[in-house]
């Protein structure tokens, strides 16, 4: 019998190397290009320095989401997760004048929350679809019930303080470097890609999908409390409104970033941290270049899109109806 | 016993906004002295919202129902509402023309959707999302940002007319009903929920199938959005991929009509479910919860409906387990005195 | 195959997209160029005559300006055009706008790109204390200059040297406004009640919510209490700033006041239904977005038979325009007073104090080296004849309040913040206004 030929551009498009480089490659070449046309305005390191710091929080968090994702599901409420955590640490903070009581509460509250969610469809036997789309809407709702129209905020000396601490760095890289050693040099990292490869597979060789994805929600609810913290340091207030679209921003940055939408064995933890900044390299460029800012979100659109689709496997029958 | 369990049906999926108008009526009376339907107006407001909520529903189970949630639908909504509004005033034309030109977008927007999905074969969330920032651009850029107004319009009248609103409300109900039982499409939909492998090995072309849904979602979602607008004036063309929350409000509804539409249809049990949930927030509105406290409060029990679902089936299993134990061991004592 | 094909209309696309967006945006002009050329070039656009540069003003230097905005709709565009058509050709100013921003972390974020995209100046319209003061020390730590608009003077920042100033509808003028245009139709000795629809009212006093909101319902407050004589069981303030909807305790049973705070129109028309069905109430005030509640009155007005008189807070626009001339069921005018604020007066200023800072002459918008509040007077408008003069506004480049020529008088070295504030005094009338242009 005659051995099908496989076509070469399809075999480079759907290699793990491909998966691993392409996300870090157009980073690379969208910031270049973008250097280019700007004519070095975008490379010099003041911007370069305002691209991280955009960059911090959706990174944070989706790095943290990275381990839903890797299983094979979708958290939208990370964001709505991290808003309420914001606001809850930030009145503890108000009330308490102490900054360990923000770590510890916006920590404990991001752990908790997300253990809601985990509990609501590991031991309640709730789809995770439906759980994270009921906890989106209960979160954001209980956060606007409790601030009504007023935001709350953190004196600017201890924001500045804090800043000039370099907590926000210091804050993103331990917990990347963490789960980084989580996600790839142990079990855990690696059972949950197995779960997400064959969900069946590796229950049937003795992986509990419920105690790894509970495991994954707390470490993503450490996420969404760094994140809060983040975010209250970059904005020094918390309200209704702030970060009205960081559920959908997560989903972008990790896709974005190369994470294999049906979680698995293409999953790396960077993913967030190389999509976040992909989106903000983007934002940043063209509206440098000139172009409307509304243009900009129909671009990012596109461009989502486009990278999903050309860094994933396609499927021959529809995707998987979970997600 | 045919007729007594038709009528157990009926008063099972009757009873849920009996029982619920009976609580709230009970709970308004007792801490606001008020009467949850007191008026015409009343009887207007609830079947406005009820039919809001239903065709949104509706809109939603399309793809839902097969496990594809659509994270551009709000996205949809807002801009078929939108352009449908512009053109038709554009035009000079009548509330019914604005009805007929968003349906018409709507479509457009659902067929687009469609075609990307089966074009991309990216998970529908993740699909969703670029779709909903690519859809949001649309309105704003031909309403030069403004979004929609109809305030002062003339000739919009229709639209807030209750008998033209049950009127839209009852053909949707209507027709879903017959999608969903009499054609080639209801008959896939049950096939795909079964699962989406077998029905594609077994012949039917998912691929086609998938736009169909795709395309009736973004259809209904702009009728929604005309009730909406229709009666609110103004829609706004907003950015930043927020426009899907007032979709997944209704997530609720359709999960409930679901549930309700076991013992008849979900077509049935959809609008079932919207009247009882709007006469529920329209209860809590009357007795001044602010619009957060009350959709925390519907979150609460929508989650605890979501556990209950998920667990209904546990007791009635342990039921049949404990029985066959216990047929086991009357056997086996009968065995053991013969 | 197909993904190539996917790429490829997705490349597709976004240069298309890029192409379209090409004309939306203005192309950085050159440094160097002439004012002179790119008045002419706009002017021409907005019909106008070339207007003379005053001595000493230099206008030769090209100014990005970032504009961050919370607004959208037809008031916003008309503002927006005036900046395009007007300030930004007069001054040499390049604008960029934001997407509708509402909190502090929007702000920094646009700022950040505003700054890197070359931006020497921020026009900032977030009204938050939070993000101005934020949004403040950002621009101290850049070097780039930064203008506010807000009702309510934000203490902490106001010494740093980038602050230029704020300006926006002045709190109190607001308050006078609608406490004016209450007693006005509370003075006919009937028994009155009300329905408020208060935004973003709650913190407003302590900057957290909106100043203007909040002084608006302290404003209607104090109308009630001083026409009815009443008590209310707590002080006006913590009324106001009481998050959860209900019914003032006035002390007078024929006399009903019901406060909706929430910043949702649609959810507040669903919520306030109800409130309004049981017929107590015969007023109904909005200090954003009145046309959101239009048609529920109006269904309230059919089933009870009963007039329900709105005033709302608006700006120059259409719909403002609609509710003067339309009727209700009961053949009343749909709107039946607009306290008017103009958004592009503020915006004029905000660059008029920008202009200061990029000439050298910030020190002239300072007082003692303090930022200042300018406090832009709201006009009560009660009825369509005064409307329909006042519509005519912000209609031609003659017509707005601050034409290219006031602009340039107003940048001039040697102008003080207390002839802005003079200026905005003398504009405060507005039948004063309407004749000085011709209108009344």
């Amino acid at each position: 019998m005659e051995k099908k030929k496989a076509n070469p551009i399809k075999k480079i498009l759907e290699s793990r190397l491909f998966s691993q480089i392409m996300p870090v490659g157009l980073l690379i070449v969208l910031t270049l290009v973008f250097g280019v046309i700007t004519k070095g305005r975008l490379t010099n390191p003041a911007s370069l320095k305002i691209i991280v710091e955009q960059a911090l929080v959706v990174a944070t968090v989706s790095t943290g989401g990275a381990f839903i994702f890797a299983s094979g599901n979708v958290s939208l409420s990370l964001g709505a997760t991290t808003i309420l955590t914001a606001t809850l640490a930030l009145m503890a903070y108000n009330a308490t004048g102490s900054l360990v009581v923000l770590f510890v509460v916006a920590i404990g509250l991001g752990v908790i929350l997300m253990t809601i969610s985990a509990l609501l469809s590991t031991a309640l036997g709730v789809r995770v679809m439906y759980v994270t789309i009921v906890m989106m809407t209960l979160l954001s709702a209980l956060q606007q019930a409790i601030l009504g129209g007023a935001t709350v905020s953190m004196p600017y000396e201890v924001v500045q303080a804090l800043v000039q601490g370099k907590v926000m760095y210091i804050g993103f890289g331990l917990f990347f470097v963490v789960c980084v050693v989580l996600f790839h040099f142990t079990d855990i990292g690696r059972s949950l890609r197995f779960i997400g490869t064959n969900n069946l597979c590796a229950e049937q060789t003795g992986i509990s999908k419920s105690k790894y994805l509970l495991i994954a929600f707390l470490i993503a609810g450490v996420g969404c409390g760094i994140g809060a913290v983040l975010a209250i340091i970059r904005g020094g207030s918390i309200g209704t409104s702030t970060l009205p679209s960081l559920n959908m921003d997560c989903m972008l940055a990790l896709v974005l970033g190369g994470m294999s939408i049906f979680g698995g064995s293409k999953s790396y933890v960077y993913s967030g941290v190389v999509g976040a900044l992909t989106v903000v390299v983007l934002n940043q460029g063209l509206l440098m270049a000139g172009v409307d800012s509304t243009i900009i979100q129909a671009i990012r659109g596109v461009a989502f899109l486009a990278l999903v689709t050309v860094s994933q496997v396609r499927p021959k029958g529809l995707p998987a109806p979970e997600g | 016993m045919k007729k007594s369990s038709k009528l157990k049906d009926i008063l099972f999926t009757v009873a849920f906004p009996v029982l619920t108008w009976l609580v709230m009526e009970l709970l308004c009376l007792l801490f606001k002295n008020k009467h949850v339907i007191a008026t015409a107006l009343d009887i207007k407001t609830v079947i406005r919202n009820t039919g809001i909520t239903a065709v949104t529903a509706y809109a939603m189970s399309f793809n839902l129902k097969e496990g594809r949630f659509d994270l551009s639908l709000g996205a949809q909504r807002m801009a078929g509402t939108i352009l449908g509004g512009l053109l038709a005033m554009a035009l000079g034309l009548s509330g019914l023309w604005l009805l007929v030109f968003a349906v018409a977008f709507g479509f457009l927007f659902g067929v687009l959707t469609g075609l990307a999905f089966i074009s991309l074969r990216v998970p529908p969330m993740v699909l969703g999302v670029g779709m909903a920032l690519i859809w949001e651009v649309i309105p704003y850029l031909v309403s030069g940002g403004k979004g929609l107004n109809l305030f002062g319009v003339s000739g919009m009248g229709i639209l807030t007319e209750s008998w033209f609103q049950i009127l839209v409300v009852v053909i949707m109900a209507v027709l879903v009903y017959i999608l969903m039982n009499y054609t080639r499409l209801g008959y896939e939909t049950k096939a795909v929920q079964g699962s989406q492998l077998i029905a594609r090995n077994s012949g039917i072309n998912i691929f086609r199938h998938a736009v169909e849904c795709y395309t009736l979602a973004g259809a209904l979602v702009c009728i929604a959005g005309v009730l909406d607008v229709s009666f609110s004036t103004q829609m706004s063309a907003g950015l930043g991929n927020t426009s899907n929350g007032v979709v997944t409000a209704n997530m609720f509804a359709m999960i409930l009509g679901s549930y309700i539409g076991e013992k008849s249809d979900s077509s049935v049990g959809i609008l079932t479910a919207a009247l009882t949930l709007t006469i529920f927030k329209y209860g809590l509105s009357l007795m001044e919860f602010s619009d957060p406290v009350n959709s925390v409060v519907n979150m609460l029990i929508f989650i605890g409906f979501l556990v209950f679902q998920a667990n209904r089936h546990k007791a009635a299993l342990n039921r049949a387990r404990k029985a066959r134990i216990e047929l086991a061991k009357q056997r086996k004592a009968e065995l053991a005195a013969a | 195959m197909k993904k190539i094909i996917a790429l490829l209309l997705a490349v597709v696309m976004v240069l298309g997209l890029v192409a379209c967006s090409g004309n939306s945006t203005p192309a950085p002009a050159d440094n160097n160029a002439s004012t002179e050329a790119n008045n002419a070039n706009t002017n021409t656009e907005a019909n106008a005559e070339p207007v003379a540069v005053p001595e000493g003003l230099d206008l030769s230097v090209h100014h990005k300006v970032g504009v961050a905005t919370v607004h959208e709709g037809e008031a916003w565009e008309i503002a927006r055009n005036y900046l395009e058509t007007i300030v930004g050709p007069t001054f040499n100013m390049e604008f960029i706008y934001s997407e509708k921003l509402s909190d502090a972390n929007g702000l920094i974020a646009f700022m950040e790109q505003c700054y890197a995209a070359g931006c020497d100046g921020i026009v900032n319209l977030v009204t938050s204390n939070d993000a101005i003061a934020q949004g403040a020390h950002k621009a101290e730590e850049w070097g780039i200059w930064f203008a506010t608009q807000n009702s309510a003077w934000v203490e902490e920042v106001a010494g740093l040297e980038h602050n230029v100033g704020q300006c926006g509808a002045s709190p109190e003028s607001v308050g006078e406004a609608y406490k004016a245009a209450f007693k006005e139709i509370l003075s006919d000795g009937q028994p009155h009640s009300v329905v408020l629809f208060e935004g973003a009212a709650v913190g407003g006093d302590k900057g957290q919510g909106a100043a203007s909101h909040f002084y608006s319902a302290v404003g209607v407050l104090e109308a009630f209490q001083e026409t009815y004589g009443l008590t209310y069981d707590k002080p006006i303030a913590d009324l106001v700033n009481q998050q959860d909807p209900g019914e003032v305790n006035t002390g007078n049973s024929d006399v009903h006041i019901y406060l909706y705070p929430g910043r949702n129109p649609g959810d507040a028309v669903t919520a306030l239904l109800p409130v309004l069905q049981t017929g107590n109430y015969d007023i109904f005030a909005a200090v954003f977005s009145f046309a959101a509640f239009t048609n529920a009155i109006a269904d309230v007005e059919q089933s009870t038979g009963k007039d329900i008189k709105v005033i709302g807070t608006a700006q120059i626009e259409q719909q403002t325009k609609t509710g003067f001339e339309t009727t209700d069921p009961t053949g009343d005018t749909v709107l039946n007073g607009a306290i008017l604020n103009d958004l592009p007066l503020a915006c004029a200023i905000n660059c008029i104090e920008l202009m200061h800072a990029y000439n050298g002459d910030v020190a002239s918008m300072k007082d003692n080296g303090q930022a200042i509040l300018l406090g832009v007077r709201s006009y009560a408008v009660l009825g369509a004849d005064t409307y329909a003069k006042a519509e005519k506004l912000n209609t031609a480049p003659e017509l707005y309040i601050l034409t290219a020529e006031d602009l340039l008088a107003l940048a001039q070295p040697g102008v003080t913040w207390q002839d802005l504030e003079a200026k905005l005094a003398e504009i405060a009338d507005l039948d004063a206004l309407l004749a000085a242009k011709g209108l009344n």
